[in-house]
């Protein structure tokens, strides 16, 4: 036989294999890759720990190696895709980032900084790199509430590569269920720059010794560089208990992870005057209804977690997503509607996880056409003063801490009501008033991080603690000024205006960039029961209702004196003539009602007596 | 008692009383029928100023309606026939078109049935409208004035 026969021999098989391969369906070749267990049941963890180079961690070994999250979970898990999701899609241009949320906010008491911050592009916030942040500044900063998964663009590549690694997604920070998934060790691990150890230590499954912070970014442990060979790479002391004779390790771990761990990230707390106690918080109802974050935040492996907000767009699952929104859920989307079309019918029908129908008697539908559910059911209850909150991402809730304070920065206020922009629909929302020292050129700010301000002007900024005056702001300007860029002037922004110094004193004027930032609140969300509004319509529509009365103060740059309050009608775009001219009416409802019914009677008994006359025999007339 | 009788017992004011009456539900029918219809078609429902307007008037042409259909329980048998039938079509949709938004204020319905009423409110205040022309194009005007 010929080469070339042979050759044709050897070629058919494979021609065919890959022919075979094209024309498979994808979900074939995905069974082909990952292990799958395909049951309701939780799936029992009992595996081996893998590191960067995909061997298996033996805790015995003298260097054992660092447990990798990608080679560990994996295995079976497409970590790809996962690490596309929502959580960790940020920088990614394709990426479908949605209605804005809750921003990184980059707070500093000394220099009086709030600045909202955000990859996502979301109106009002900067992304890091217009104030000189790094990915790895970042994660510094607010690497202790995130899940791993920041990765340095290519912008960022650095050779040679730092020592401290990749943070990974961090699979354990939702998925854990019953075992130790501690912040405040993830967190300082992070400021250690441990980010490929963060995961092994906030588990408790490793001791991790040793700073990669301190390491030179030309490390190589082999040879050190001259005169530090007195460091280490950080050492891992695995603990033994945790591993079985064949070096495996039992996880409980669950798909739709564990309240607790959202709570970690996503919780937060009243603040300031009248904000109740801790034991007087509750929690969502829906939670005490004995449901979990992720029946209404679920999500396909791809971890793009439905938001559940009127109008998401979801990259893969738009149509699911429209039954899992407030009302998707409650009254369905509706057997005939487009969204239906390529649901199951179960979905569309509503009642998603036993959510019961509300009757909402008496209230005319015009409600539900111009507010959100959230209006009436979620947040605190607007008051004639706003509120203050306190979360995870901007104070670090969940951190153990002994200057939190109710009044630290970021200022956040709740409840503000303002319009959602992809519905129209009126909404509660959480507001920060930005505040920052920035250059301005052309109109355009540059904000300054704290660091930033501080060498700029460190000498003329009042000590820490001390409020930020007139005379202090237009100090701080006046040095700032003998370092401005060329063309540049120093500007600061705060109480929603743009401060310049004039004279000895402050030129107060509007700018874009010092408008309020604002993200939707959703959770938690009250029973019907003590939702707005279940004391009657009076509640809102009425001269005294907190919808009429409702102003919103800040606490920060108090001093300043620029703060103009302003209301919730405002927020609402709601015309207050009218609305205060409809609560002046409502005084007259009942009357009305009982003159209309009094009315509707006499009509009823004349009629009935009209048609009496019609129905009586002939010659019975009267 | 007789017709001649009846004629006997009306007082001389009830007739005109009817009239005021009729003519004061018509206008205020003819009003409700303009901000209704303007608010349906402008935006899709009635909002703002017109509604509050639309309100008021309700309340007064409930009332003129009431007083009327009661007078012309007693004379009504002044007016023409034709006259007489629209007038009663008129007080029958204006009857429903009422009642479905005074039930509608109470925490009675629910979202669907409350849907349904304002679809019964615009039927019947669109029916009303009808009748009040026909009451218009059957009555003389003298009758508002004077008297049926």
């Amino acid at each position: 036989m010929s080469l070339a026969a042979d050759l044709r021999l050897l070629a058919a098989p494979a021609i065919a294999g890959a022919a075979l391969l094209l024309a498979a369906p994808a979900h074939a070749e995905e069974a082909d890759t990952l292990l799958r267990a395909h049951s309701s049941a939780p799936y029992h963890h009992h595996i081996n720990l893998y590191d960067e180079d995909g061997r298996i961690i033996n805790p015995a070994e003298r260097d054992p190696g660092v447990m990798s999250i990608e080679k560990t979970c994996g295995l079976c898990h497409d970590y790809t895709a996962i690490s596309r999701g929502f959580h960790w899609n940020a920088r990614l241009d394709d990426a479908e980032h949605g209605r804005p949320g809750e921003p990184w906010i980059i707070a500093d008491e000394r220099t009086g900084t709030q600045i909202p911050v955000s990859y996502r592009g979301w109106p009002g916030m900067f992304t890091p790199d217009q104030l000189g942040w790094t990915t790895d500044d970042m994660i510094a900063e607010f690497g202790r509430h995130m899940p791993g998964g920041w990765t340095r663009p290519a912008s960022e590549a650095r050779d040679p590569v730092p020592p401290f690694g990749k943070l990974e997604v961090d699979c354990f920070a939702c998925h854990a269920v019953n075992q130790p998934i501690d912040r405040s060790v993830w967190t300082e691990q992070i400021q250690r720059k441990n980010y490929k150890w963060a995961s092994l230590a906030a588990g408790h499954l490793a001791r991790v010794r040793g700073t990669a912070a301190d390491l030179p970014d030309d490390w190589d442990p082999l040879f050190p560089p001259i005169g530090m060979d007195h460091l280490e790479e950080p050492r891992v002391d695995y603990d033994q208990r945790r591993f079985d004779s064949e070096n495996k390790v039992h996880f409980d771990f669950a798909r739709g992870g564990n309240d607790a761990n959202c709570y970690t990230c996503h919780s937060h707390r009243p603040v300031g005057e009248g904000a109740p106690e801790r034991f007087m918080w509750e929690v969502d109802v829906h939670l005490a209804s004995g449901m979990n974050c992720t029946d209404c935040h679920s999500n396909s492996i791809n971890h793009h977690i439905i938001r559940g907000y009127e109008g998401e767009r979801h990259p893969s699952h738009a149509a699911f997503a429209a039954t899992m929104t407030c009302a998707g859920c409650h009254y369905g989307v509706g057997t005939e509607s487009p969204a239906a079309a390529s649901l199951r019918p179960e979905h569309a029908l509503g009642g998603r996880h036993g959510a019961p129908i509300p009757g909402h008697a008496g209230i005319p539908p015009i409600h539900f056409e111009t507010m959100s559910c959230t209006s009436c059911h979620s947040g605190p209850l607007p008051a004639e003063r706003n509120r203050f909150a306190q979360t995870s991402m901007s104070h670090g809730l969940g951190l153990s801490s002994k200057t939190r304070t109710q009044t630290r920065l970021p200022d956040i206020l709740e409840p503000v009501l303002l319009r959602d922009d992809l519905t129209g629909k009126i909404a509660p929302y959480r507001v920060l008033y930005p505040a920052f020292w920035a250059w301005e050129q052309d109109g355009t700010l540059s904000p300054l991080a704290p660091a930033r301000v501080l060498e700029a002007a460190r000498t003329a900024l009042p000590a820490a603690g001390t409020a930020l005056t007139v005379d202090a702001v237009a100090a701080v300007l006046g040095a700032m000024e003998q370092r401005a860029p060329e063309g540049a002037r120093a500007v600061f922004v705060g109480n929603g205006k743009l401060h310049r110094a004039s004279g000895d004193g402050l030129a107060v004027e509007d700018h874009d960039r010092a408008a309020p930032v604002a993200w939707a609140i959703g959770h938690n969300v009250r029973p019907a029961a003590q939702s707005w509004g279940s004391r009657g319509c009076m509640e809102c529509h009425s001269t005294d209702s907190a919808m009429l009365t409702g102003t919103l103060h800040a606490r920060h740059l108090a001093e300043l004196g620029t703060f103009a309050v302003s209301t919730l009608v405002e927020g609402m775009e709601l015309d207050e003539g009218y609305h205060r001219a409809f609560a002046q009416a409502f005084r007259m409802r009942t009357p009305f009602k009982v003159g209309g019914f009094a009315a509707l009677g006499l009509i009823g008994f004349a009629l009935l007596m009209q048609a009496g006359r019609f129905a009586a025999p002939a010659g019975r007339k009267p | 008692m007789s017709q001649a009788a009846a004629i006997a017992a009306t007082s001389a004011w009830e007739p005109r009383l009817l009239g005021w009456a009729m003519g004061a539900s018509l206008l205020c029918a003819a009003f409700l029928a303009a901000t209704g219809f303007a608010g349906w078609l402008g935006q899709g429902h009635l909002g703002g100023y017109p509604l509050m307007a639309h309100n008021s008037v309700a309340g007064v042409f409930l009332g003129a309606l009431a007083a009327a259909s009661l007078l012309a329980l007693r004379t009504g048998h002044r007016l023409r026939p034709l006259s007489a039938a629209a007038f009663w079509l008129f007080a029958a949709a204006g009857l429903v078109s009422g009642g479905s938004m005074l039930v509608a204020m109470t925490p009675l319905l629910d979202t669907p049935g409350l849907e349904a009423a304002i679809v019964l409110h615009r039927a019947s205040g669109a029916a009303a409208a009808l009748a009040a022309i026909g009451v218009l194009a059957a009555t003389p005007p003298k009758t508002y004035l004077q008297g049926a």
